[in-house]
């Protein structure tokens, strides 16, 4: 059971998004959620929009972050860089569960990969276009 | 020479054998029988813990469940089931850094599991007799109440950990910023910037060329992200942080509660509505932890319905049906002075709380040790029993170098 479960993993383990996001001309905000794991595990990230950092460094996980109104951000680039080190010596998994919420519709996307050895470190890399 | 020494080494054993012999029994004070197991359910249904699935997500317990009932045609003899809540419903408080923080909610979801167990079996050794099997349901959970955030050096062993994460992230940044295929990226990215400008708001056609030229970009970002990983595995800050990963422990320093709980149903003619109670029971557990130095101080109060044992009944004098007990226990150790002295201390209350047949109890132990160096040691013990006997001894009272060895000036060591 077990290994099925982990060869699905394997098979599926991706570490890069790029995808769109369609937003509107409303003051509303955007907020994102960039939740890491799996459980126990020590990530650092640091968040841009275009080339103006929103977040530099944060580590762990984030939830309800603001990255601006709709109508600000418009035909930009958010770009989120993400190191995820296995800790838990329990299981080899890390990964992310990103969300967008605020615009025309909730977005919703998971990221994740089963590292070789305990301790390894994976680079994630989200980038989103925001068009309207 | 060598056989006066031999006689002196021989008669000094026989010493120290009379010296310990002579100490209070402390076997039968041991706070680990009150102990709250670790799963309650499985505790008081009595299943091993390698009949346990440990699901971590909702698909998991699905396919548990799934390979469980052979595909749901059948129930299965036994199955048994621990989730963690946190998993499923919380899984923004997992990271690392969140398992240092002090706040009710936090510490609370992520200790809280729940445990859940069934069997159809009949009574000890013969579990496959068709028309002796039984069924039984056993809930559980528990959760911390109050936990220590991480030691010092835990908390120095993260920082490092960070520091190699942020150089990690340096060097990352500057590979993606330096890869050749960063200027065609760069260059589908002005070509989306540019598209409002060419089609008019909403045009289909427009749209179209958003998700043609993302696709490029998704390519592009695929392919610098992957050559970017294998770029990192090669780094200073990727080793040092695998190393320090590899060796990381939590090391936790302060005050502890934890409850747990757990109750069995059996229904004797498989049936729904005619089931009973068998056994129920709770833990609360509490003190200070302070890794391996200087305070440990822990408290344990366990209620049982119908236990497999009473532990104030010495001489089974009574039957464990419709009884319900309460124990209490305390420990307290100290090391200090850099482990020349040590102290420890153990108490446990035992009572019946259904029947006046057995009295309450309690028994008391208290130890202490203190290295004077070179092998010599000063002991004294002091205790009561649950008869309500005293006793005392230790080297303090009866010889100072009681159990002074011969000729060397190594410590003894406890291990």
């Amino acid at each position: 059971m077990a290994n099925i479960k982990l060869l699905f993993k394997e098979a599926v383990s991706q570490t890069a998004l790029t995808d769109i996001y369609q937003v509107d001309e409303s003051n509303k905000l955007v907020k994102i959620d960039l939740i890491i794991g799996d459980i126990g595990q020590a990530s650092i990230s640091t968040i841009k929009i275009d080339d103006d950092v929103l977040v530099n460094e944060h580590l762990g996980t984030l939830v309800d972050f603001s990255i601006g109104k709709n109508k600000a951000i418009v035909n930009r680039f958010l770009n989120i860089t993400t190191i995820v080190t296995d800790v838990n010596t329990e299981h080899n998994r890390t990964g992310i569960d990103f969300s967008i919420r605020g615009g025309v519709s909730p977005y919703h996307y998971v990221l994740s990969k089963q590292v070789i050895n305990q301790g390894d470190s994976v680079a994630y890399k989200i980038e989103i276009f925001f068009y309207q | 020479m060598k056989t006066r020494i031999l006689i002196l080494l021989v008669f000094g054993c026989t010493c120290r054998l009379f010296a310990q012999s002579e100490q209070i029994d402390t076997s039968k004070v041991n706070l680990d029988v009150l102990k709250a197991p670790s799963s309650p359910a499985f505790n008081l249904l009595g299943l091993s813990p390698s009949d346990i699935d440990r699901p971590t997500d909702v698909n998991a317990f699905a396919l548990s469940l799934q390979n469980s009932t052979k595909n749901f045609t059948a129930l299965p003899n036994s199955y048994a089931v621990e989730l963690a809540p946190v998993y499923l419903f919380q899984k923004k408080l997992t990271t690392l850094d969140q398992f240092d923080t002090a706040t009710f909610k936090q510490i609370f979801w992520q200790s809280f599991t729940l445990s859940f167990g069934y069997t159809h079996l009949g009574p000890e050794g013969k579990e496959d007799v068709d028309s002796l099997r039984e069924s039984k349901v056993g809930f559980g959970f528990k959760f911390s109440i109050i936990r220590p955030g991480f030691t010092e050096q835990t908390r120095n062993v993260y920082g490092d950990l960070v520091m190699e994460q942020r150089k990690m992230m340096r060097d990352y940044q500057k590979f993606v910023e330096h890869h050749s295929l960063k200027k065609q990226a760069d260059s589908i990215r002005k070509l989306l910037t540019e598209i409002p400008s060419i089609y008019p708001h909403g045009d289909a056609k427009g749209i179209f060329e958003i998700k043609r030229l993302t696709a490029i970009l998704r390519k592009l970002n695929k392919q610098i992200n992957d050559d970017g990983n294998i770029q990192l595995e090669g780094t200073e800050a990727f080793q040092a942080a695998k190393k320090i990963a590899s060796d990381f422990k939590i090391e936790r320093i302060g005050a502890f509660l934890d409850f747990a709980a757990g109750i069995t149903l059996d229904f004797p003619d498989d049936t729904f509505n005619n089931s009973l109670v068998s056994k129920g029971g709770a833990w609360l557990t509490g003190g200070f932890e302070s890794g391996n130095h200087g305070l440990t101080l822990m408290g344990i109060a366990r209620y049982l319905y119908q236990p497999d044992k009473i532990f104030a009944d010495d001489n089974d004098v009574i039957q464990t049906k419709d009884v319900s007990t309460f124990d209490a226990g305390g420990k307290l150790l100290f090391n200090g002075f850099n482990g020349r002295l040590a102290l420890s201390s153990e108490v446990i209350y035992r009572s019946v709380l259904t029947t006046s047949t057995v009295d309450p109890s309690w028994r008391l132990v208290f130890n202490t040790e203190y290295d004077i160096g070179k092998n010599k040691k000063l002991t004294f013990a002091f205790g009561r029993n649950f008869d309500g006997a005293i006793n005392k001894s230790g080297n303090l009272i009866a010889a100072l170098n009681f159990i002074s060895s011969f000729g060397s000036a190594r410590k003894i060591s406890s291990n």
